[in-house]
């Protein structure tokens, strides 16, 4: 049955009644318009649905909204602010870090998690991080170098 | 036009793809996110047998649940069910989980057949038939020169049994589409496909409708790999389902189940080699007698000897077995990677026998018909510098003591990839100096968007992002299917073709305005026109002299700006543990050529994925059938393995593309690069550990029982 829950998308104040034991990735692609978040397989295993909860990396196809609460919940949509880019989606576009771009969002989402934690990753703790997150099209050689590159573009922005 | 572009400004450069902020924000809406008015969902209810019968169906209590708006029947009483993931039937509903709901509530009863789902069972004396005719199919069969006397004289010779198991395309977005009907006479769809132009074929003979009556679109996919040139079964319900729901638009996306088992596989590939070469090194004979399965489709189309096609004498055999699998389809370089893996595991396995170097091996064997033969041997050097073959490489088996050992391969690859006549590219010219260019063709992730862009920019002097590339629209001018690596090789003609015929008709048009200069005269740089040597007004001020007439031009293929036939290298260093039979991927080197590189970073990005796909094949993929069950026991992301980042290794690609390279102009480079990679894996993995790995993938099941087998032999 449905009921209400007051969620917190991108910053935003969102209510919405579904069933609490719909996935947050349905909702957020079904319910909210929020498509940038993929499903890929459907079992948290490939990271396409990855979005941030309260910062932490969460597979949204395996997450029920009745479990989300009133956490924080980004998605790819809310990582640029005001227009303005995230590094990260600078240096993937730059170092062509995507192909047919599916797996994009999460990938891209995924990393700015780990980007807040640790801003100044090496190669093996995003290799370590981003493991989880599979691409079919086969970029990770570039998305390694983006994120160690977007690193850069936040050290350059904060100086 | 051999020398086109003379100077470039754009092409070969590195140019970030168009679209690439828009996958990179999330704003690419691909057909898997478009949500239009009054949708509905679609859902698939597909055989859990892997061959039955269905007896009876009953759908009345699904249609009588909330929600649901159409249910179909796709496979009624008395229909073969082949395989595990086979169509029986579909449902529409307000939302996915009461379509699936529906599907779970329709009543089967099934008389569940005997099933043959491995070779094996296949091949066996009596065993059930796929369909009416027997499971074994004669495939084409070869033979050149005497090939038994050949091999009676060579001073070494060689004989095994190399097999490579059936893959999927595992494409992230899974087939599907999203389609509606307005009114009798009017569909709009969005596919996920790599033929936007076939897609609205298809659906119009579902709907009985023209092709110009429906619409297709496909700005974004999520891959593809060869698996999506039709609307299949699942596309064509979705637009009954529609019809049958008023014309509410339903949205059918396989779930990764289905995927894996129905929309398509790489056949698996056996073969028997014999393989002789005489005292200097010369391969003088090849028999071999193979045999593969595309499930109820075809099996591999082995090309044997692949790559060595000089060898004087040889004689293939080859079966496909059909078993009670989904149907093959073509994936990324089909035939190619088997063949490759079959033939390259012989030959190194023989230039061992010899006691040869297999780079020297390879090199001696090289076609000398072969257009391809100067290119390798250009190409093998720099690669065997790149992974430091003469320093680190140690014979077979020569590797060490300890537990964990290293080991260099490598393997050789061609492919056709180049373009044909019959599609078409627009160009228009607006007054306010905007570019369109339009065709029915798609990016598949390859670039071939931003390519159109560049080929546009670099005639008429523009920047890329000054140009509007207009593409995955089937109402465009017909354009190619994204397959064989010929997209762009088959659109770069049609553009070049229609954006230089639109130029001159500018300068026709606008000569007069300047100084009264003749067409002739005028030229396009840096965005900027220019009159006998002087930029005489910007591209904006040019164009606005054409008043209210925009000049639109539709272009056609024009000869000597697109050619075929690449080859490539890959060399693999592994290291593996004799104990967990353990296989790590340390490095790859690539190198490819492939004519006119246009861009460069999308071009580098195709070779990546091509190596990290064949990769993949090297070390994970395998579909694994239950031989009782019938059933695919890996049809999801947990136990079908893909590489994730901390497989990757380092990659180090190189484009061989001297002059002469350029010269040949356009080429496909989306398949060429997948194809070696994993025999050179398995080439390192058997240099490594001493004895030859015979089935691939790399696992450590694999890797073990070739040590043990090899133990029990007395052989190591």
């Amino acid at each position: 049955m449905p009921d209400p829950h007051e969620l917190k998308i991108n910053g935003k104040a969102v209510r919405v009644e579904v069933d609490r034991d719909r996935m947050l990735l349905g909702v957020l692609r079904e319910d909210l318009g929020l498509t940038g978040t993929k499903y890929g397989c459907g079992e948290g295993r490939c990271g396409a649905c990855t979005v941030l909860i309260d910062g932490q990396p969460a597979r949204s196809c395996r997450t029920k909204i009745g479990a989300v609460g009133s956490r924080e919940v980004t998605t790819i949509e809310g990582l640029s602010t005001g227009g303005v880019l995230h590094p990260l989606q600078r240096a993937f576009l730059e170092a062509d870090a995507l192909q047919c771009g599916y797996c994009t969002s999460g990938m891209i989402v995924a990393a700015s998690a780990l980007l807040r934690r640790n801003p100044d990753p090496s190669r093996e703790e995003i290799v370590e991080f981003l493991d989880g997150n599979i691409c079919r099209c086969g970029t990770y050689q570039r998305i390694i170098r983006a994120i160690r590159v977007a690193a850069e573009l936040r050290k350059e922005a904060a100086r | 036009m051999a020398e086109w572009p003379a100077s470039p400004s754009v092409i070969g450069k590195r140019i970030p793809r168009l679209d690439g902020l828009l996958k990179a924000s999330g704003k690419a809406k691909y057909p898997s996110d478009v949500h239009p008015k009054g949708l509905l969902f679609g859902a698939m209810l597909y055989s859990p047998h892997a061959h039955a019968k269905v007896k009876s169906i009953d759908t009345k209590t699904a249609e009588k649940l909330p929600g649901v708006k159409a249910v179909l029947v796709i496979a009624g009483p008395g229909t073969t069910l082949r395989y595990h993931g086979d169509d029986i039937a579909a449902v529409a509903a307000e939302t996915e989980e009461q379509a699936r709901d529906a599907i779970r509530a329709i009543k089967i009863e099934y008389d569940v057949l005997p099933h043959v789902v491995t070779e094996a069972q296949s091949m066996a004396e009596g065993a059930p038939e796929v369909f009416k005719g027997g499971n074994v199919k004669k495939g084409r069969g070869q033979t050149k020169g005497k090939p038994e006397d050949a091999m009676a004289s060579a001073a070494a010779t060689i004989e095994a049994t190399y097999t490579v198991p059936m893959i999927t395309h595992v494409c992230l977005e899974t087939h599907g589409l999203t389609v509606g009907l307005e009114g009798e006479k009017k569909a709009t769809a969005w596919a996920s496909t790599q033929n936007v132009y076939g897609i609205a074929g298809d659906l119009a003979q579902a709907l009985e409708l023209d092709r110009g009556d429906v619409t297709v679109y496909t700005e974004f996919m999520g891959g593809g790999f060869g698996s999506k040139f039709n609307a299949d079964v699942w596309g064509t319900t979705a637009a009954k389902l529609s019809k049958m729901a008023g014309g509410r638009p339903v949205k059918m996306f396989l779930d990764r189940e289905q995927e894996h088992c129905a929309a398509g596989n790489r056949p698996s590939a056996t073969a028997h080699i014999k393989m002789g070469a005489d005292r200097e090194g010369k391969i003088v004979s090849v028999i071999a007698e193979g045999h593969s399965t595309g499930g109820v489709g075809n099996g591999t189309n082995m090309i044997l000897p692949y790559v060595y096609r000089g060898v004087p004498h040889y004689s293939v055999g080859q079966a496909n077995a059909l078993t009670n699998r989904g149907g093959s389809r073509a994936m990324r370089a089909p035939n190619h990677p088997q063949s490759c893996i079959l033939t390259e595991a012989a030959v190194d396995d023989l230039a061992e026998k010899l006691g040869m170097d297999p780079l020297e091996f390879r090199l001696k064997n090289l076609d000398p018909g072969s257009p391809m033969t100067p290119i390798y041997q250009a190409e093998i050097p720099i690669g065997a510098e790149l992974i430091g073959w003469r320093e680190k490489r140690k014979p077979r088996g020569k590797t060490g003591t300890g537990p964990i050992r290293t080991g260099l391969g490598m393997a050789l690859h061609t492919w056709g990839g180049g373009g044909n006549p019959g599609k078409q590219v627009s160009c228009t010219i607006h007054p306010d100096g905007s570019v369109d260019i339009k065709t029915a063709t798609q990016d598949i992730g390859t670039g071939a968007r931003t390519i159109l862009a560049m080929i546009a920019a670099e005639i008429l002097g523009l920047q890329p992002t000054e140009i509007n590339s207009l593409i995955g629209n089937s109402s465009y001018p017909p354009g190619q299917p994204s397959g064989g690596s010929t997209t762009t090789p088959t659109m770069a003609p049609p553009c070049y073709d229609a954006v230089t015929k639109a130029r001159d008709a500018l300068f026709k048009k606008v000569a007069s305005a300047f100084n009264n200069a003749r067409p002739e005269d005028l030229s396009l740089k840096q965005g900027q026109l220019w009159a006998g040597g002087e930029p005489v007004a910007s591209w904006k001020e040019a164009c606005r002299k054409l008043g209210t007439s925009p000049i639109s031009v539709t272009g056609e293929f024009v000869d000597g700006l697109s050619s075929t036939g690449v080859g490539g290298c890959q060399f693999a260093e592994v290291s593996v543990d004799l104990e967990t039979g353990e296989v790590k991927v340390k490095k790859i080197v690539a190198i490819q050529d492939s004519g006119l590189i246009l861009d460069l970073l999308t071009w580098e990005s195709q070779v990546y994925g091509g190596v990290i796909m064949g990769l993949n094949y090297g070390l994970f993929e395998e579909v694994v059938m239950d031989p009782t069950s019938g059933r695919m026991l890996n049809p999801d992301m947990e136990w079908y393995k893909l590489a994730g980042a901390s497989d990757i290794p380092e990659i180090v690609v190189r484009a061989y593309s001297p002059p002469d390279e350029k010269g040949r102009q356009v080429i496909g480079v989306g398949e060429p690069p997948t194809i070696s990679t994993a025999a050179a894996i398995g080439n390192a993995v058997s240099n490594a550990i001493g004895v030859r790995v015979t089935e691939w993938p790399m696992s450590p099941r694999n890797v073990l029982n070739a040590l043990a087998t090899a133990s029990r032999e007395g052989r190591a």
